[in-house]
């Protein structure tokens, strides 16, 4: 039997961070400037911390200007909302990222309304939201973005297809159905109430699964010939596995991510590419 | 067997007595509803739909003003009229009817103040829909989610396909459903399996602005179909259902005309009171 071919998220990022480095060479000559993208961190939670760093490494190795505010987790809904403010008016930053889960003090959504939408890199912001709905220029959430560079990496072909997405997390779900309904697919949105969920898999050409629960979709729900895209991250006897079952639908799948190594290292890269963009428009770069 | 109808027009009338009844509690608190309506005169500007729009806030209390603009208005005359009414306090909700190309529609509903967005559609409102922030939601997808609710028939779990994927009726109304747990596809003109996907709707939206294009063939026996469009075809009204065949396999319709029409403008004004809390 014929098994599948793997899209690897560190490949495709790699090919993504390689042409923001050609772009930023141009754009820097012709302004003298670099992007800059501000990170927030509120207090101590290893998985954040990681993350931050991650953001922060990628950022200077790609030689973007970055600023990374480390408060305690105490710091209050005004202050952070202050240091917003002046991250909002700030020439030198184009994209300001507040590193979420926030302590439970802080309302989210006061802090996520806050930050200027031209700087909203994370593609949070409701007009970014709602500008992605009616498909006019925003910034696309870092995750469904990821997720569409996959396809594109592939060459693969949207039109009329049958897109399956599992999962309807404001995130991931919803964003990445809006995506894949603008590249002419159809698009079904699917969750833990829909009725026979293995049937309506079985009709995917290409198949997202963003639930969060391990190895849920197997082979058996994969139409011959799909392509599988598995943004999952669960930890499962100390090792990471997907949504999907990795050994059984890669029989079944003509293309598929792995996990790890699939969806999760293309995030970070896509963050770059949003900042980018927020520089290149704040420059009226083409 | 025929299916049975969902008869718009007495429910939009039911909800304009709400509706009156709702505008009275509000003039107690001295809030008094003002909508007005911007045009700008062209063949696609709907003058008819403004008037019999003026005509129902005048029977239920509602304070409203048409704009009529000179088909020779520029983006500046529409804008500079939005921004006067953002700060008009005796109006509540601005509606826009469709503009001729030169104007950019775009720019215009950017314009306007989100809290005065009775349709629902700045991209902030939209954006806070999508992510369940529900305050303002676009009404004729608002109403199709009342005669839905008619049928008395549970949402969750069902299989339910939008044919139409328009920012003003497709994708809201696709939301709205999920929200109510249906699982939800997406269809549009360049769909393949067109029809291996309707037939197994469970609730069926059809709104495409192509005449009858949705078949008896098409439907799965039983479903609810509900018909958004209105299409002149040879001096009479059609939906985008073809409703003779169709209504042999549905277990409910919506008729053209009578249906989801008389619904938007009630929505409309509904939305309206939402503005003024």
């Amino acid at each position: 039997m014929m098994s599948a071919k793997l899209i690897k998220g560190p490949e495709v990022a790699a090919a993504i961070r390689d042409q923001i480095a050609v772009d930023l060479a141009s754009m820097k000559e012709k302004t003298g400037k670099v992007p800059g993208l501000a990170v927030i961190l509120l207090g101590e939670d290893p998985a954040s911390k990681a993350y931050v760093g991650n953001k922060e490494k990628t950022s200077k190795a790609l030689g973007f200007y970055s600023v990374v505010h480390r408060i305690p987790a105490e710091t209050t809904q005004e202050v952070l909302l202050k240091m917003i403010d002046d991250l909002n008016k700030d020439e030198d930053i184009h994209g300001i990222l507040v590193q979420l889960p926030l302590p439970g003090h802080i309302q989210e959504k006061a802090v996520i309304d806050a930050i200027a939408v031209e700087k909203d890199v994370d593609g949070f912001h409701p007009i970014n939201v709602g500008n992605l709905m009616i498909g006019d220029d925003c910034y696309i959430p870092c995750t469904p973005h990821g997720c569409m560079k996959m396809l594109e990496y592939i060459g693969y072909d949207l039109k009329g297809k049958n897109a399956v997405v599992v999962g309807r997390s404001n995130i991931v779900g919803k964003p990445v159905a809006l995506l894949l309904l603008q590249q002419h697919a159809t698009v079904t949105i699917c969750h833990s109430r829909t009725a026979d969920l293995a049937a309506v898999c079985r009709e995917a050409d290409v198949l997202v699964v963003a639930v969060g629960r391990a190895e849920m979709v197997n082979g058996d729900w994969i139409k011959p010939g799909a392509v599988v895209i598995d943004v999952g991250i669960n930890r499962v006897d100390d090792k990471l596995v997907g949504d999907v079952h990795f050994e059984s639908a890669k029989e079944k799948a003509s293309y598929i991510t792995p996990v790890p190594g699939g969806v999760g290292p293309m995030t970070i890269t896509m963050l770059m590419l949003n900042t980018l963009e927020s520089f290149r428009r704040k420059h009226n770069l083409k | 067997m025929a299916a049975r109808i969902i008869d718009g027009s007495a429910i939009a009338k039911e909800l304009q007595q709400k509706i009156k009844a709702d505008v009275a509690k509000l003039k107690e608190q001295n809030k008094t509803p003002g909508l007005a309506i911007v045009l700008v005169n062209s063949p696609v500007a709907r003058t008819n739909i403004a008037e019999l729009k003026k005509r129902m806030c005048d029977s239920v209390g509602i304070y409203c003003e048409v704009h009529t603009l000179n088909s020779l208005s520029g983006q500046a005359n529409v804008m500079a009229l939005v921004e006067k009414l953002n700060a008009d306090p005796k109006i509540t909700g601005i509606n826009i009817h469709p503009m001729p190309n030169h104007i950019d529609y775009r720019a215009v509903v950017h314009a306007i103040d989100p809290l005065k967005d009775v349709e629902g559609i700045h991209p902030m409102n939209l954006g806070n829909f999508l992510i369940g922030d529900k305050q303002y939601i676009p009404f004729t997808p608002r109403g199709i989610m009342k005669l839905l609710e008619s049928t008395g028939i549970e949402l969750k779990g069902k299989r339910a396909v939008i044919v139409g994927r328009s920012q003003h009726v497709g994708l809201p109304v696709g939301f709205l459903l999920l929200e109510q747990h249906a699982t939800v596809s997406f269809a549009h003109s360049r769909s393949w399996y067109l029809e291996q996907l309707t037939c197994q709707a469970d609730v069926l939206i059809v709104a495409t602005g192509h005449p009858e294009m949705i078949t008896g063939s098409m439907v799965k026996p039983g479903a609810i179909v509900i018909d958004v469009g209105t299409n002149l075809v040879g001096g009479h009204l059609v939906g985008d259902v073809e409703h003779d065949s169709v209504n042999q396999v549905a277990g409910w319709i919506t008729p053209v005309p009578g249906g989801v029409g008389p619904m938007t403008v009630a929505m409309l004004l509904n939305n309206l009171i939402g503005c003024c809390d």
